[in-house]
């Protein structure tokens, strides 16, 4: 009888523990949707807990590519060459490396112009991971909010928009990618200044949400960013129409557009620290807050 | 104790392949759920209340570094180690074959879950999510599915060890 009752109230115990962790999981999951940020201190301590390894990965791993690119071709060489083939080895080793250097050199070179060419503030970082899931488009970054980096700021490349950033840590910040399905920019259609939401797709594409479907628009448009949101400076390229379907009816039209960007290939972006204020009404300035 | 530590440091290891090696490959669609097949071999093995609190863990780092905004991986996560710890006693897991349809199947259900959960929380046309559905989640669900027995294997191998270990250090103690 005793140890009936023993067995039914540890029986109890471990539901009642069940219904709890599934419960602070629901609670977790409204805390998000009411603040669409969560739990702050929570999240930045995680973001700093996992980000190291990321880091520390990423660099083994892209120290590793190297190595492999030179010695792939090279472990099967006959004994008599040895030495011949060691010397090239060497020697492709370096060039791999002077390559992996210009490359690099190439691309901050790239990034710097790009830098230059706009006046507001920005801060260079380096992608150190990405979004582990199939479901969502992230990456997280190797500068955070001691660097001035903010919840919300835009996020960009010398081809185009990358995205905004979706939470800090002290060193380290998680960026949303335009082509997330959450994701929202306001952008216009250079050649014919159409406005529209550029919309994430989950997949590597956006689309054009609230496109009129008065306005014409043709496959090969670019479309920039509109400037009418505080985070993005107006006239950034986001991507390129792909395909346009018009229906008979309705007021809209869908556009579909393949961004400039290469996400998969993004190694340094940059973070833009200054946000503006959408553009003025007639006679007044241009606000421009850090 | 040392075996939660060394559950949550593997989690974390898992993670870290997952967000940045696995990423590297030139098939970004065939990228397998290490996380999920540790969980549900979290579900298997582990103590029901140590394994739900670090697979609820596991699902909050998915959320933040998905960029989810939702919390969906803190209960689907969750979830799905309850039910796998919950039905492991029926379910015959001895053959490779075996455990891939399970990891299989528990994929399927967190995807329509997550799928669920989206519709309700941010109202999009199914147009937007249905695509996903077949062209991301279908690849990883199979390459998650296909690579499971594998890890399961050194999983248990792991585990074994590490029990091994801890029963030949009470004896020392005993």
């Amino acid at each position: 009888m005793r140890m009936g009752s023993l067995f039914l109230s540890r029986r109890y115990t471990l539901l009642t523990i069940v219904i709890l962790l599934l419960l602070f999981a629901l609670i977790l999951m409204s805390l998000r949707v009411k603040q669409k940020g969560g739990v702050e201190g929570l999240d930045a301590f995680l973001i700093e807990l996992y980000s190291p390894f990321q880091k520390g990965a990423t660099s083994i791993f892209n120290k590793v590519k190297g190595l492999f690119y030179s010695y792939l071709f090279l472990v099967e060489l006959e004994k008599e060459n040895r030495i011949l083939k060691q010397k090239i080895a060497r020697l492709e080793r370096e060039n791999q490396e002077m390559k992996a250097l210009a490359s690099s050199g190439e691309r901050l070179r790239k990034l710097l112009q790009f830098r230059d060419s706009f006046s507001m503030k920005m801060v260079a970082a380096e992608v150190i991971g990405r979004d582990p899931t199939s479901w969502f488009k992230s990456l997280t970054l190797n500068k955070g909010e001691r660097d001035g980096v903010q919840r919300g700021m835009a996020v960009l490349s010398p081809e185009g928009v990358v995205g905004q950033i979706l939470k800090t840590g002290p060193y380290h910040s998680i960026v949303l990618l335009i082509t997330d399905y959450n994701s929202a920019v306001d952008g216009m259609v250079e050649r014919t200044k159409a406005k529209a939401l550029v919309k994430g797709t989950g997949e590597n594409r956006c689309y054009l949400k609230y496109l009129l479907r008065s306005e014409e628009v043709n496959v090969g448009d670019r479309v920039i960013t509109s400037g009418l949101t505080g985070n993005f400076p107006k006239g950034l390229a986001i991507g390129e129409i792909t395909k346009i379907e018009k229906e008979s009816h309705g007021v809209f039209q869908y556009a579909e557009l393949i961004p400039k960007v290469d996400f998969t290939k993004l190694e340094e972006v940059l973070i833009v620290t200054e946000t503006f204020t959408p553009p003025p009404q007639k006679g007044k300035p241009i606000k421009k807050t850090k | 104790m040392k075996r939660i530590v060394l559950t949550l440091f593997l989690g974390i290891l898992l993670f870290t392949l997952q967000s940045t090696l696995l990423t590297l490959s030139p098939f970004h669609r065939v990228r397998p759920d290490l996380i999920l097949i540790f969980i549900l071999f979290m579900g298997l093995s582990s103590p029901l209340v140590s394994g739900g609190v670090l697979s609820l863990f596991f699902g909050y780092g998915m959320d933040l570094f998905s960029g989810n905004m939702f919390g969906l991986y803190t209960l689907t996560r969750s979830i799905l180690f309850f039910l796998a710890h919950t039905f492991k006693n029926h379910l015959y897991l001895e053959r490779p074959s075996f455990q891939s349809i399970f990891v299989f199947l528990f994929i399927w259900l967190e995807g329509l879950l997550i799928l669920f959960l989206l519709r309700i929380l941010n109202p999009e046309p199914w147009g937007t999510l249905l695509p996903l559905l077949f062209s991301r989640f279908l690849p990883q669900s199979l390459s998650t599915a296909l690579l499971s027995p594998l890890l399961f294997f050194l999983f248990h191998k792991g585990s074994f060890l590490l029990s091994s270990e801890s029963k030949f250090g009470s004896g020392e103690r005993g």
